[in-house]
């Protein structure tokens, strides 16, 4: 009996080392890498200033150089991705973001972009739809969208603007 | 007693990043408080009494032109109205054939620490009411019922602001200026008891500065405004100082708590010696976003 009580212990704390494990393994993958902000292959967009991204994302209508209004996603709440390119492009935490949300709501003005629920969809939409732009981290990218440049750098260069800092 | 009131309702059309046009009825686009509007957004529990003397038209029907041009860091926009004016029926019925115009130009910038910007408003129109006249006329031998409607009340005016909002990481800096001035149409027989406190035309302004730092580890925000408030310019009315001092808690994005001390005072006691005694009261206020 008490070797079966030891055992289930044992059971739980595997499980619970293996929860930890994914979830430190999720957050890693966000954390270690550079959001890049991505846009169709066909896209005449390569390069976007950080302040343009900042009004792109932040409500303001921006088109882009081909005179296509730009169409910006958002991946899902919650998500590392997510909170990681709040902190850095627009300056907010999760609160601070819902709060500039429902206040630019009362004020009248343009909601937030459309979320995403999952990468591969971002990938999707990002790819198909024109106008469209999103994120992912460094290590989502795919051959199906393109990287742009922030500032005129790559996110493989020193002095990125969308490293975590 | 309750009811509720449709503050905006319009359509718009984007002509490109630089124009949209908009028609409908909308909240006059001038300084800060009017545009954030809503209580969860306003930091204090009521409007400073510059903003809600609406020295402009909180509201207004018609058409509207607005956009903004940015560049890098900063952005500068702009609006302009054409709309029936202020009015005891604006948002339906325009009493005369003059269009009240209107415009907001603004500067943002994010090229200094935090966000700053500042903006400068008019608006000029003229406010007209009329009473409805019915009557039968039976001279003929023939009962006509006859319909005039003849302008009770007539003003020109001219409102003109400036505000100034600088936000920086958990501090929140803002200030606004604002002036009416009315001039009763010289056409029509002033009336004796019109506009504020006996007089006829007249200029009214106030400022206000609010200083409020967001707690970094509470979502509660301390605040104080500072008012000054000038009535008219006519001996009978002393001009006011207010202050107000509170907490607003926002514990989760969609509900905000607010307390509000408010002390006013009058600058002296006037001719009629309405300033006489000074006015303090506390405020409690829950909004919730939904």
């Amino acid at each position: 009996m008490a070797t079966r009580a030891v055992g289930q212990l044992i059971q739980r704390r595997s499980l619970l080392l293996a929860g930890a494990s994914l979830f430190l393994k999720g957050n890693a993958s966000a954390a270690g890498q550079p959001i890049v902000v991505v846009v169709a292959v066909s896209s005449a967009t390569s390069d976007l200033g950080m302040s343009t991204l900042q009004r792109i994302f932040g409500g303001d209508q921006i088109s882009g150089r081909d005179g296509q209004r730009v169409i910006p996603f958002n991946q899902a709440v919650q998500t590392a991705e997510r909170s990681t390119f709040d902190r850095i492009v627009l300056g907010l935490s999760p609160d601070d973001i819902a709060r500039y949300w429902i206040n630019r709501r009362i004020r009248g003005q343009s909601g937030p972009p459309r979320t995403v629920p999952s990468v591969a969809l971002m990938r999707r939409v990002v790819a198909q739809l024109k106008g469209a732009m999103g994120y992912l981290t460094a290590d989502q990218l795919d051959g199906s969208v393109r990287a742009i440049t922030i500032d005129g750098k790559r996110h493989t260069e020193p002095g990125y603007p969308l490293n975590l800092r | 007693m309750g009811g509720v009131t449709i503050e905006r309702a319009w359509l718009e059309y984007a002509l490109n990043d630089y124009a949209t046009f908009r028609g409908g009825q909308w909240l006059t686009p001038y300084g800060i408080w009017n545009v954030d509007h809503g209580s969860p957004t306003l930091i204090g529990t009521h409007r400073p009494f510059t903003v809600g003397e609406a020295l402009f038209p909180e509201r207004q029907t018609g058409l509207e032109l607005h956009g903004a041009y940015s560049l890098k860091a900063t952005k500068l926009g702009y609006h302009l109205t054409l709309s029936n004016g202020r009015g005891p029926v604006d948002s339906y019925h325009d009493f005369d054939r003059n269009k009240a115009v209107g415009g907001r130009l603004f500067v943002e910038t994010r090229a200094i620490p935090g966000t700053l910007t500042v903006g400068t408003s008019f608006y000029k129109g003229l406010y007209t009411d009329r009473a409805e006249i019915n009557a039968v006329d039976s001279s003929s031998g023939e009962a006509v019922l006859s319909i005039t409607r003849p302008i009770t009340s007539q003003y020109h005016e001219l409102s003109l602001a400036g505000d100034a909002k600088w936000e920086w990481q958990k501090l929140q800096v803002q200030s606004e200026l604002i002036m009416n001035e009315v001039a009763y149409d010289v056409r029509e027989q002033k009336p004796s008891l019109v506009g504020p406190f006996l007089t006829a035309d007249f200029r009214r302004w106030g400022v206000y500065g609010l200083v409020a730092y967001q707690l970094p580890w509470l979502p509660v925000m301390p605040y104080v405004i500072v008012e000054y408030y000038n009535f008219s310019n006519r001996p009978e009315v002393p001009a006011a100082y207010g202050t107000y001092l509170g907490l607003n808690i926002r514990p989760i994005p969609r509900v905000t708590l607010k307390a509000q001390y408010t002390h006013g005072t009058f600058d002296g006691l006037g001719s009629l010696g309405f300033g006489r005694d000074s006015i303090s009261f506390l405020e409690l206020q829950a909004a919730w976003s939904f």
